[in-house]
């Protein structure tokens, strides 16, 4: 009795894991492995139609979104029967009205399931990002287990799609070396920062603005600069920043790690190059009565990399401290630019002056926090910028 | 056992008379007119002996008076005269038992009777050919004494004697096995190891009930806590070093006759990763390699399996540029991972058991063809991925990573239970198994301690002799798991 017992609960539990388990096997050459996906506005006669139709009908603004999923193919990148002549990645594109109906769709589309666990960039095209909420845009993907919260974010500048479709110099797929060249903020002032879903949520969730990393495709090739800027409130872009201008809020919001500043020496009007080392900015909130302003004190240190003065001695004193001022007033008009940019075209805060007032005056913030960002457009800020030129690389005079 | 001659023979003739390599001889006492017989057998006797220090002055003329003496006082003077005086030879003994006698002459002894005397005269002259003291083939070592156990206990022990001088150094012998009646050895010093084990270990040897143990593999399975267990609870060793090291740790050993292989009690799964050169060399390497050991169990272990679920149902693990060459790699493949990686392990398993078995330049032969086999010609028929190929090269190269073959063993059939855990649940699976495994270990003992000592229980002060061997000088006491008598070590 005990016994046929015993084998009963036994053969229960064996059933359980041999019932249960294999249901979700997939082999790794079964899945279609997607490295990027760009989402953009459909343009499509159908859709607009459609859309027209729709809007007659309810009065309600329906977006027609085209999806590109960028797959790889593993066998062109490499294995016994890679040619070389076909692209080792295919993209493939269908639309429809919501992200989820889209991937199922692509079902019909594609033999491999597409497999979001490796996918790297989510490009998401400007007129996307101008009329619809981003936050309807990344909740597939938030929500989806397979798709990591690292994938990191890109506006682009026009189609969407093109970014994928350029076969890169150097790297073999596009995806990858945008993916890469987004981390490249190592060594350039003027990317925005990177801009990873989970990061982008957070911030969609906390209503700040913030700005995200720009790409722009052209005949040459694809480019990563500049930055959109992303209104809190809304969650839809308001607008590019230029190079320079990111460059300004990079010193600005002191995320920046690496980077050049080509200062113009005052007395000979020549090029100097200045090589960023360490940077630091501080953004002081100071509250009189109902004024609110801000002071930004940018500190660097650094080295002189490249003059075009003659005869450029470094050894004389004066040349670094020409060199340093050069570089000071170079980083200032940067600021300015970006600052004007962002506080009076924009009117957002994206560098972070909202988090320094809600440290200092936390009893302030809590009035202005609301509408902060039409708060900021009319607070006056200060900016104070320091360059210290600690060496001049392994030769000092030209000659 | 009666004073006649004639009677006594005829017992043991009737007894182990009928094979032809036991011989009786018969000759007349110092030229008297005693009869005497002598009863050996052919091959297991130190024939020169028998001939010079034995039948030589049992069959001298003796001098007038000895004569006379012999005829006056008899039996007992004889007697005297073959214990005392007689017979040059250091090992001889009085039985009065016909059976004793029987089991001495089948132990390779010579018996004596004399007519007249009730008893018999067990002479020890064993001697027979046996193997001489090789280097151990099992575990092999780059550094340390090179003779290895053989055949022959009382070689054994003498090798384990010349490594001690501590006249606590014990030895209970035991005979085993109903009719092979085997000397089987138990070894340990007296002050050091537990009383309770050595009782305990005594115990067991005493109720093993069996015909013959032709090895001291049937003793280890005789005397082992859960033979259920994958996971060998008695160590084996050729080596006399490694004994003796255990001794001293508070351990007991069993050396049986018949056999190279003798066993220490009780043993835990670190003693099994630990190779004797770990102490030799400086301790630096010695730790270094013995963690290294570690390493190579977890890639035997899991290394197939974590192949499995990486393929099958984790992809998103494994890093991109990987994946899609992986991905390249196995596109023509035709199997699921399970039976690529079953085949592959199967096959592998296959050749090494043919390689041991066949004869030394034949299972080269082998190696060399199994080899070309899996790892050129499957891959480019398309019936596995190189990947595997080098999962199977890493996964066998590390199970030939541990110092003991039994501990490999267990270890290597753990390893299809977790391709099949991996296969059915991926890494999920993997880690469901490994924690079964892990239950299963922290609750097997051998002999009263713990497999998984020091680490369950938790004894800190053994750490230094578990994963990494501490400096000798930091070693200054004998593991607390043993519960030795004398804890420090002098």
């Amino acid at each position: 009795m005990k016994k046929t017992k015993r084998t009963f609960m036994f053969s229960l539990l064996l059933s359980l894991i041999m019932i249960t388990g294999c249901w979700d096997r997939v082999e790794l050459e079964d899945i279609g492995i997607v490295l990027g996906v760009a989402i953009d506005e459909s343009a499509t006669k159908a859709a607009k139609k459609q859309e027209k139709e729709e809007l007659k009908g309810q009065a309600k603004e329906r977006k027609h979104i085209l999806m590109v999923h960028h797959f790889i193919i593993p066998q062109e990148v490499e294995g016994k029967t890679r040619t070389g002549k076909n692209k080792p990645y295919s993209n493939v594109v269908n639309e429809g009205e919501t992200i989820f109906e889209i991937v199922r769709e692509l079902s019909t589309r594609v033999a491999r399931p597409p497999n979001y666990e490796h996918l790297k960039v989510i490009v998401i095209s400007e007129e996307i990002a101008r009329s619809t909420d981003l936050r309807d845009i990344i909740n597939f993907f938030l929500r989806n287990p397979e798709s990591r919260r690292t994938i990191k974010m890109l506006i682009a500048k026009g189609k969407a799609r093109e970014t994928f479709e350029k076969k890169p110099p150097i790297m073999a797929n596009p995806a990858l070396k945008m993916a890469k060249m987004i981390e490249n903020t190592k060594k350039t002032l003027r990317m925005a920062p990177e801009m990873t879903l989970g990061d982008m949520s957070e911030k969609l969730t906390s209503e700040t603005s913030f700005v995200m990393q720009r790409v722009v495709t052209s005949k040459t090739g694809t480019k990563v600069a500049g930055a959109t800027v992303i209104n809190g409130k809304t969650h839809k872009m308001v607008g590019w920043l230029g190079e320079d201008e990111m460059e300004g809020l990079n010193w600005m919001s002191g995320k920046g790690k690496a980077g050049i500043v080509k200062g113009t020496d005052q007395k000979t009007g020549k090029t100097m190059v200045y090589e960023v080392g360490k940077m630091r900015s501080r953004i002081k909130p100071k509250v009189q009565g109902n004024n609110i302003s801000f002071t930004v004190d940018i500190e660097t240190e650094g080295s002189l990399r490249e003059d075009w003065l003659e005869p450029g001695n470094a050894f004389k004193e004066n040349l670094i401290k020409r060199a340093e001022k050069a570089a000071e007033m170079e980083i200032k008009r940067l600021t300015q630019k970006a600052l004007t940019k962002t506080q009076k075209k924009f009117k957002v805060d994206v560098a972070g002056f909202g988090k320094q007032l809600s440290i200092y005056y936390p009893k302030v913030w809590k009035e202005v926090k609301k509408d902060w960002d039409k708060h900021f457009s009319k607070i006056p800020v200060d900016i104070n910028v320091k360059v210290q030129i600690s060496e001049f690389g392994t030769r000092g005079t030209k000659m | 056992m009666t004073s006649s001659l004639q009677r006594n023979l005829q017992v043991v003739r009737e007894q182990i008379g009928h094979s032809p390599d036991v011989i009786f001889r018969q000759f007349s006492f110092c030229g008297t007119l005693w009869k005497a017989a002598i009863v050996y057998i052919d091959g297991l006797v130190d024939k020169t002996a028998l001939h010079e220090q034995i039948m030589k002055p049992l069959m001298q003329e003796p001098t007038a008076a000895e004569k006379a003496k012999q005829l006056s006082d008899g039996a007992a003077h004889i007697k005297n005269w073959v214990i005392n005086s007689g017979i040059p030879i250091a090992e001889i003994k009085e039985a009065h038992n016909l059976n004793d006698c029987i089991l001495e002459v089948l132990s390779g002894n010579a018996l004596l009777f004399i007519d007249g005397i009730d008893s018999g005269f067990i002479l020890g002259i064993t001697g027979w050919e046996g193997r001489s003291i090789d280097e151990p083939v099992t575990e092999s070592l780059v550094r340390g004494p090179r003779d290895g156990f053989v055949e022959t206990l009382r070689n054994n022990t003498a090798m384990l004697r010349r490594r001690i001088k501590d006249p606590n150094f014990t030895m209970v012998v035991y005979k085993v096995g109903q009719r092979a009646k085997k000397d089987l050895a138990i070894v340990y010093i007296k002050g050091i190891a537990n009383e309770e084990l050595v009782a305990e270990v005594k115990r067991r040897v005493e109720r093993i009930n069996i015909d013959d143990v032709p090895e001291s593999g049937y003793v280890e399975q005789l005397i082992e806590d859960n033979y259920l267990s994958p996971f060998p609870q008695v160590q084996n060793t050729e080596r006399p070093d490694r004994v003796m090291s255990a001794l001293m740790e508070g351990r007991v050993a069993l050396l049986l006759d018949g056999t190279p292989f003798a066993l220490i009690v009780p043993v835990t799964f670190s003693m099994l990763m630990s190779s004797p050169e770990d102490y030799y060399e400086r301790w630096l390497p010695g730790s270094l390699i013995r963690a290294m050991r570690y390493g190579a169990t977890f890639t035997a272990l899991f290394l197939p399996a974590l192949y499995i679920s990486l393929i099958s149902y984790n992809q998103g693990l494994i890093p991109t540029k990987l994946a899609i060459s992986i991905a390249a790699t196995r596109e023509g493949v035709p199997f699921p991972s399970l039976i690529e990686a079953l085949m592959m392990e199967v096959i592998i398993e296959i050749l090494r058991e043919a390689g041991v078995r066949l004869p030394k330049p034949v299972g080269q032969a082998v190696g060399i063809v199994g080899g070309l086999v899996i790892g050129q010609a499957a891959v480019e028929a398309g019936i596995v991925s190189p990947i595997m190929v080098i999962v199977v090269a890493l996964t066998a190269i590390s199970s030939f990573a541990f110092p003991q073959y039994g501990a490999g063993i267990a270890i290597r059939m753990l390893r299809f239970g977790m391709m099949m855990s991996a296969a059915v649940l991926g890494l999920y699976g993997v880690i469901l198994f490994f924690i079964l495994i892990n239950a299963h270990l922290v609750k097997l003992k051998s002999f009263g301690v713990h497999y998984t000592a020091s680490f369950t229980p938790y004894r800190p002060k053994d750490w230094k002799d578990m994963v990494i061997r501490a400096p000798l000088m930091m070693m200054k006491q004998r593991p607390e798991m043993n519960k030795t008598q004398d804890r420090k070590r002098q």
